[in-house]
């Protein structure tokens, strides 16, 4: 999972590369999670397919948040039906058991209705998506609209910023950027200029 | 991950030949070996009719109000269904064909019955698989599309083996055909309300009709579609492609209407007196799984043995799912029917499920539950499993024995009841036509080339990606 305090952490310093096509910057991604760097993370303006695997991240824990709002769905019915249905009050219908066959439609219908919306809420937290929630930072002005952006951590000397400025320009990337650690307020944004 | 790199697409040709084809050879000949050994140990029934007698001991003045009371009433005598009393012995009031044992060989062509209309059930399912593909203008598909395709040439078996059970036995297995052959009218001892108001529909002409010409229809379409997609290797562009669309679409239009009217006239109409509106979609829901079920094992076994290429995990896991979603979608269409007319207690509807509820039924009812819910959604749940290939088999294996018995609760019960088992007729006899269709379908594979390689979508498919 990629560290998402990083980013937000001033004093890290960060290498930005601004990609205008999607193959490359997938491309470049593949490659420079290959060469060992710490990627931060990539922003994009729409879903781009196959990008966890790019950039090296493990599968989400989502399917088991899933799981676990189907469960308490189900658990929830389980205690409205049984409760209203048998034990404050048994309600004799048809002359059918009390508790029976009869919960199934409930049952499924409120594990379906608690995973749907779990799921979602889940999904919004964990990607800082929530209503009203507003973008932290932009590095791109066209970020949201068709360039994409990988940031990647520098400050642990995995690799050589040379070599990674070099690697994000032969990748096709159109602007590289680094940002330095001169405090919260006033970084500095240093515009790498292309190796040719 | 498949992005970066291209793939090169090559036709692959399949060779029937050494373990496989001796291997399905060997499972027909053990089949018919238990089938024969089934035949001639079958339990001798005491009476013999040619055909169901109809019970004429009918209280005259009854026949009025005969349809108020369900055949419940005269089947089970003084019973009690979930507290409710539905009748009593003196009270006969509901004229049905007597429930005299039926002739031992009925048991042969009941299994004969329900193995035919399975194999056609899977092959025009298979071959909805193929043109739902067009009609969707799904990709993912496409690398493996050339395995619903076989399946699909198995539809004429099939069709031939029910129409010959209905021509041979039908009277024993469909009780309303018995009946119409007495013709009789209102007011004569044994008419029955209900059969004489379906039988402007439940004729021996009309069925006899549809069980050929739906076939025959669905054959057509089938050939049609078939020689679009060879034709598209040899020559390739977008015009059969297109073409495949229109006749998909028409296809399966044609299809929604037919397999319902031929789940009616084959499997509905052993219980001619019962009716469920949401039967012919429950029967769908069992070709349809079987045949996800069906195109798993085929795709697993090739690609094994070295063929289908582009297949990846990708493509497993999207089957798998499909497994997974369709077993539920399955139990949900069983449910549906079940749980209304458990809530509402009628008993003319009753009556269906009550007699799968006794003895000789009840362990199929809830193996039925089991083999084609539980274990499919307990065991597919994880992503891991659907893109396991032995666990898929396992699953897969376990739905096609479910759906089998799934059928066998369908049409035994309202025809043979107790005189129905599991014995090696009825092992043999599954196994006889698991062997045939085996053979049946990797011949029709080894025919022509695996891959539709010049498919619009064959590259898309190659590179499919589920992304998780």
């Amino acid at each position: 999972m990629i560290d998402s305090k990083l980013f937000l952490d001033k004093n890290k310093t960060v290498m930005f590369g601004i990609f205008e096509n999607p193959d490359k910057f997938l491309d470049t991604v593949s490659k420079v999670h290959q060469k060992g760097a710490q990627i931060i993370d990539c922003y994009t303006p729409f879903p781009m397919h196959g990008i966890d695997k790019a950039m090296g991240l493990k599968r989400s824990l989502l399917p088991i948040g899933a799981f676990i709002c189907g469960c308490l769905g189900f658990l929830t019915a389980a205690a409205l039906e049984s409760y209203t249905m048998h034990f404050d009050w048994p309600m004799i219908i048809g002359n059918k058991p009390t508790i029976g066959v009869s919960y199934v439609p409930v049952l499924f219908e409120t594990t379906v209705l608690f995973t749907a919306f779990g799921l979602a809420i889940l999904f919004f937290t964990r990607s800082k998506m929530l209503h009203g929630k507003m973008p932290s930072e932009r590095i791109d002005f066209r970020q949201t609209d068709d360039r994409m952006v990988i940031a990647i951590a520098t400050d642990n000397n995995a690799v050589d910023k040379n070599e990674l400025s070099n690697m994000l320009f032969s990748g096709g990337a159109v602007l590289v950027k680094e940002r330095t650690n001169n405090g919260y307020e006033d970084f500095t944004e240093v515009e790498i200029k292309s190796a040719n | 991950m498949s992005h970066g790199h291209e793939i090169h697409i090559h036709q692959e040709n399949y060779l029937f030949k050494g373990k496989a084809k001796t291997l399905s050879l060997a499972l027909l000949a053990i089949g018919i070996l238990f089938t024969v050994i089934g035949i001639f140990t079958l339990p001798v029934t005491e009476h013999h009719h040619a055909a169901p007698v109809v019970a004429t001991s009918v209280a005259e003045h009854g026949a009025e109000h005969a349809t108020e009371h369900a055949a419940t009433a005269h089947e089970y005598p003084g019973q009690n269904i979930n507290g409710v009393d539905v009748g009593h012995a003196d009270e006969q009031l509901y004229p049905v064909v007597s429930e005299h044992a039926k002739p031992a060989a009925t048991r042969v062509f009941m299994n004969l019955l329900l193995n035919g209309y399975f194999v056609l059930l899977i092959s025009v399912c298979g071959l909805f698989f193929f043109a739902l593909q067009y009609i969707a203008n799904a990709g993912w598909a496409t690398v493996l599309l050339r395995v619903p395709q076989a399946m699909s040439t198995f539809l004429p078996i099939g069709a031939i083996v029910i129409l010959a059970v209905f021509f041979i036995d039908g009277e024993n297995i469909y009780h309303w055909l018995a009946y119409e052959k007495l013709h009789l009218t209102k007011g004569q001892a044994g008419f029955d309300k209900i059969l004489d108001s379906k039988s402007w529909f439940l004729n021996s002409k009309v069925v006899v009709g549809f069980l050929i010409a739906i076939p025959v229809t669905w054959i057509l379409f089938g050939m049609k579609l078939r020689s679009l997609s060879y034709k598209e290797d040899a020559e390739g562009g977008l015009t059969f492609f297109n073409k495949s669309i229109r006749l998909g679409a028409a296809f399966v239009l044609v299809f929604g209407f037919t397999l319902s009217i031929l789940s009616w006239v084959v499997n509905m109409s052993v219980d001619a007196h019962w009716y469920s509106t949401i039967f012919s979609l429950y029967n769908f829901a069992t070709g349809w799984v079987s045949t996800i079920a069906i195109i798993i094992l085929f795709v697993l076994y090739l690609k094994r043995n070295g063929y289908l290429n582009l297949v990846t995990d990708e493509h497993i896991h999207d089957l798998g799912k499909f497994m997974f979603a369709f077993s539920i979608f399955w139990t949900y269409l069983w449910f549906a029917q079940f749980i209304l007319i458990w809530y509402a207690n009628i008993p003319e509807e009753t009556v269906y499920y009550y007699k799968r509820w006794e003895s000789p039924f009840k362990l199929h009812f809830f193996l039925n539950l089991i083999l084609n819910f539980l274990i499919p959604f307990l065991v597919l749940m994880t992503r891991n499993n659907k893109r396991n290939p032995k666990i898929l088999t396992f699953v897969a294996i376990v739905i096609l024995i479910g759906h089998w018995n799934d059928l066998y609760l369908m049409l035994m019960p309202g025809t043979i009841d107790k005189q129905a088992g599991i014995g090696f007729l009825e092992v043999g006899m599954a196994l006889a036509f698991a062997g045939l269709f085996i053979y049946w379908v990797l011949t029709a594979l080894s025919k022509k080339g695996l891959v539709p390689v010049k498919h619009p979508y064959i590259d898309e498919s190659a590179h499919h990606d589920v992304g998780v």
